[in-house]
């Protein structure tokens, strides 16, 4: 009795997935040509980097919402379904898959950490879907197949930049470097290094941290015990203001320097004052004041860093789309063509061979009297 | 090279407090129900959360919002064990079932609290305790003197009560046999409630403490309820000053790990000296 019971049970789940999954395939074929466009985002919206997720989805949204109320793209109204990456590879993966076989999106925007792109680039080139990062900045991500693009430039050109800024222009001789032990923080670490080190400086300390560590107050004693000039720190917004915090409070005398993640006023609201000259390097953003007060219209009175990539993703998703329609391989193949003007985060945006950024100009921000300000 | 040693001790202090303080909570359910609370965890969120909630948001005196964040914590830990714990013991559920219930429980209360407040990192400011002075040669704030200084109150206050009163000592007869404590008279259901409050008011001592030293979040129990349980376990899950010992030796092998290693062998080498605790000496370093 007991075999026959299991037999039937799993007769039932076979039939199930059977039945399921024809089911899903029509409703492919449906998606295609009526109904909502769906659009996946994916980014980290709770955990540490949530802040600038939680910005970059709504100036998504916010984009969706303008195109909705111009008509859609060719009368098709766009519906936009976001998930949770959490900046963890794992998360990331499972909401591509969610967003591709369950709710069948035409287009990914994401992921945001370079943690969570990397876990889902191979779901998207078998699946034929295009994703566009407006985030993701590791230099491995250039390789990582025909389906994947980004609007955010590769750290290939940050971590140069910022070694050039700190070495030429600052005269560091001696840094010390702690990264958060991601894709992100050990690509731009090593892009940083090989620089730096080219240009005759020394790198005295090279240590990574986990990244939900709180307590970097033996790490910073050790940076200051180096002898660095310098502490070039590659973490996220949530530890930053703890190793700031903890450098004040342990009277370490050595400046810090960050990359694009602080750029994000969490941090400077908090900890602004006991930062004075601190910098960091960001990509240059074509300066929009529409932007900024249509983002305050919905809310976000501080747009942080990638919330203006995200909405120019959502655009130019909406501008292929419109002209070739929602089949993955045509968006794809018109992605490599395109070329969208009047971008927020950059005047004209196109992709290269591989799928990155052309063209990638950063500037640095410093700390004064417990300001932000722009070089 | 000698000016940094002090500060690595301090720092050592200043973390093997925080564990402690933490272990201690963690200590008194599972020393009284004898099952591994992971919803300990969440109420050091909760804890943090409501001091932020009084002090930034409602702007309430200062010791008024520790007292509002200590009763609500404490409020929490009673309601959870009246509505989960209690009942699932009630029907005779194996402790793995506890344990499920609590990770749910956990879970659950994380999401909560970042449904409410958001998962953005939050700072507590009170400018009195942000001084930095100077002790022995190391940089120490008024905010880790506190929590140094609260985690000896706690365990002294502890001791005294589970040695010295009749409360305490009907929790250890929970602890050892409850059908036989409920034979002998003990009001059990009782004193296993206000275990939890009292647990609870620590959990949201610490979680107000670790908000006020560097911030808080909805995921922060997890790391602080991973640290308690290695400290328990080292230090041999019978005794209380065996948590205090536990805490303050798992707290000097990470810095040290940090100092002649790197920063990311921290958890490597604190969960290595967990699973060796395990292989060779399962009753920690005061067990026989």
């Amino acid at each position: 009795m007991k075999n026959i019971k299991w037999i039937i049970g799993i007769l039932v789940v076979i039939i199930l997935v059977v039945v399921l999954s024809n089911g899903g395939d029509k409703e492919q074929s449906a998606q295609q040509t009526e109904g909502p466009i769906k659009i996946g985002f994916i980014g980290p919206l709770t955990g540490d980097v949530a802040s600038l997720g939680e910005n970059a989805l709504i100036a998504a949204q916010l984009a969706v919402d303008e195109i909705n109320a111009n008509g859609g793209i060719n009368d098709r109204t766009v519906e936009l379904i976001a998930e949770d990456g959490s900046c963890s590879g794992k998360e990331a993966s499972s909401a591509a898959q969610k967003l591709i076989s369950i709710d069948k999106v035409v287009g990914i925007i994401g992921g945001l950490c370079s943690s969570e792109s990397s876990a889902f680039t191979g779901i998207l080139n078998q699946s034929e879907t295009p994703g566009i990062s407006y985030c993701s900045s590791a230099a491995t991500l250039s390789d990582a197949g025909d389906y994947f693009f980004r609007t955010y430039p590769s750290d290939a050109y940050q971590g140069v930049f910022a070694a050039n800024y700190l070495r030429n222009e600052k005269m560091i001789d001696k840094v010390a470097v702690l990264y958060v032990n991601d894709d992100w923080g050990a690509g731009l670490k090593q892009s940083f290094i090989d620089t730096f080190k080219n240009l005759g400086g020394e790198v005295v300390l090279e240590e990574s941290f986990e990244k939900d560590e709180r307590d970097f107050r033996t790490q910073l004693l050790k940076a200051q015990a180096s002898g660095a000039n310098l502490i070039y720190y590659l973490g996220f917004d949530q530890g930053a203001v703890s190793a700031i915090k903890q450098r004040d409070e342990l009277n370490v005398d050595l400046p810090m320097f960050g990359a694009d993640p602080w750029d994000d006023m969490t941090i400077w609201n908090d900890v602004a004052s006991i930062s004075e000259g601190f910098g960091y390097t960001v990509p240059h953003t074509t300066d929009s004041q529409s932007f900024t007060s249509k983002m305050a219209d919905v809310g976000v009175s501080e747009v942080s860093v990638c919330a203006s990539q995200s909405y120019d993703t959502m655009n130019i998703f909406a501008q292929v789309i419109g002209q070739v329609g929602t089949n993955g391989s045509d968006i794809k193949d018109a992605l490599y063509d395109v070329q969208y003007q009047n971008g927020i985060s950059s005047q004209n945006i196109s992709f290269d061979e591989n799928g990155d950024l052309v063209g990638a100009e950063y500037v640095v921000k410093t700390i004064q009297d417990g300001q932000v300000v722009e070089l | 090279m000698n000016s940094i040693i002090p500060q690595i001790v301090a720092n050592s202090i200043i973390a093997g407090s925080l564990y402690a303080l933490v272990g201690l909570g963690f200590f008194m359910i599972y020393r009284t129900v004898k099952f591994f609370d992971l919803g300990y965890g969440a109420l050091t969120a909760f804890g943090g959360y409501m001091m932020y909630w009084l002090l930034t948001l409602l702007s309430v005196p200062t010791y008024i919002a520790i007292i509002g964040t200590l009763l609500l914590t404490a409020m929490l830990a009673l309601i959870m064990n009246r509505l989960v714990y209690r009942p699932l013991r009630a029907r005779g559920s194996s402790n793995m079932v506890l344990l499920v219930a609590s990770l749910g429980l956990f879970t659950a209360i994380q999401a909560i609290i970042a449904i409410l407040f958001t998962s953005q990192f939050k700072t507590i400011t009170i400018r009195s305790l942000q001084e930095t002075v100077t002790l022995f040669g190391a940089f120490i704030t008024h905010t880790q003197l506190l929590m140094i200084a609260v985690t000896i109150i706690v365990f002294i206050g502890l001791s005294v009560l589970l040695r010295m009163t009749r409360f305490g000592a009907s929790i250890r007869a929970i602890g050892d046999d409850e059908e036989v404590a409920k034979i002998v008279g003990v009001n059990t259901k009782n004193i296993v409630s206000w275990v939890f409050i009292i647990a609870g008011a620590i959990a949201g001592t610490a979680g107000l403490l670790v908000g006020l030293d560097t911030g808080i979040e909805p995921t922060m129990g997890m790391q602080l309820l991973l640290k308690a349980v290695i400290a328990v376990i080292i230090g041999g899950v019978g005794r209380m000053y065996g948590v205090v010992i536990g805490a303050f030796l798992l707290a000097f092998i990470e810095n040290i790990a940090v100092w002649h290693l790197s920063g990311e062998w921290k958890d490597v080498v604190a969960f290595s000296v967990l699973i060796l605790f395990l292989l060779f000496k399962p009753k920690g370093i005061t067990g026989a």
